[in-house]
């Protein structure tokens, strides 16, 4: 089933480790709430 | 982008089998913005698991733009790699998702002639490109830096 909502991570070290392990890329998102 | 762009199905579909997301809020970890260098949100940053940079984007990108973007942002990882086989690929993916762009579209031009260029050692492929991109984009900074080849 395809996936309809961001996952998103909150350790850049483990979203490197995830996408060297997936050969992903890494998107960074800095936001404020505000 | 949490409004709009983010709850979008396609935009969720094109993160999920090409990016690992990661997000951090500056108001709860004012740190971040030293740790990548940038004061202002939302600002979008492409790496790869090694940390090398590929594509950064300061400001608010509606679903469609965000697409592009991130197309672009594969494209040029795929060149930086020297991955020309992959690159022309996605040189014509950003050319999809980057179509009616004006911003992003000679980029996506530009570059996806260099990958073409690059994949077939045919220099001709990338006169072609740029030719196109001098013709329908003449005053974008990207028809400017390809133009010497006219000279």
């Amino acid at each position: 089933m395809a996936t309809t909502n961001v996952r998103w991570r909150n350790s850049l070290e483990a979203a490197q480790r995830e996408a060297r392990e997936q050969a992903k890329l890494v998107l960074i998102d800095l936001f404020n709430p505000g | 982008m949490g409004a709009v762009t983010y709850p979008n199905p396609e935009v969720a579909r094109y993160i999920d089998p090409h990016f690992i997301p990661v997000q951090f809020n500056v108001v709860e970890q004012p740190e971040v913005i030293d740790r990548f260098n940038s004061a202002w949100t939302p600002t979008l940053i492409v790496q790869d698991a090694d940390g090398r940079e590929y594509r950064r984007s300061l400001g608010y990108l509606d679903p469609a733009r965000f697409l592009g973007e991130m197309a672009l942002a594969r494209l040029m990882e795929s060149v930086h790699r020297r991955d020309f086989k992959a690159a022309s690929v996605r040189g014509k993916e950003a050319l999809e998702r980057t179509k009616g762009d004006a911003a992003r579209e000679p980029e996506a031009l530009y570059f996806a002639s260099v990958a073409a260029y690059k994949a077939a050692n045919d220099a001709a492929r990338l006169v072609e490109g740029w030719n196109g991109l001098m013709n329908r984009f003449p005053e974008s900074d990207w028809a400017k830096k390809a133009e010497f080849i006219r000279k």
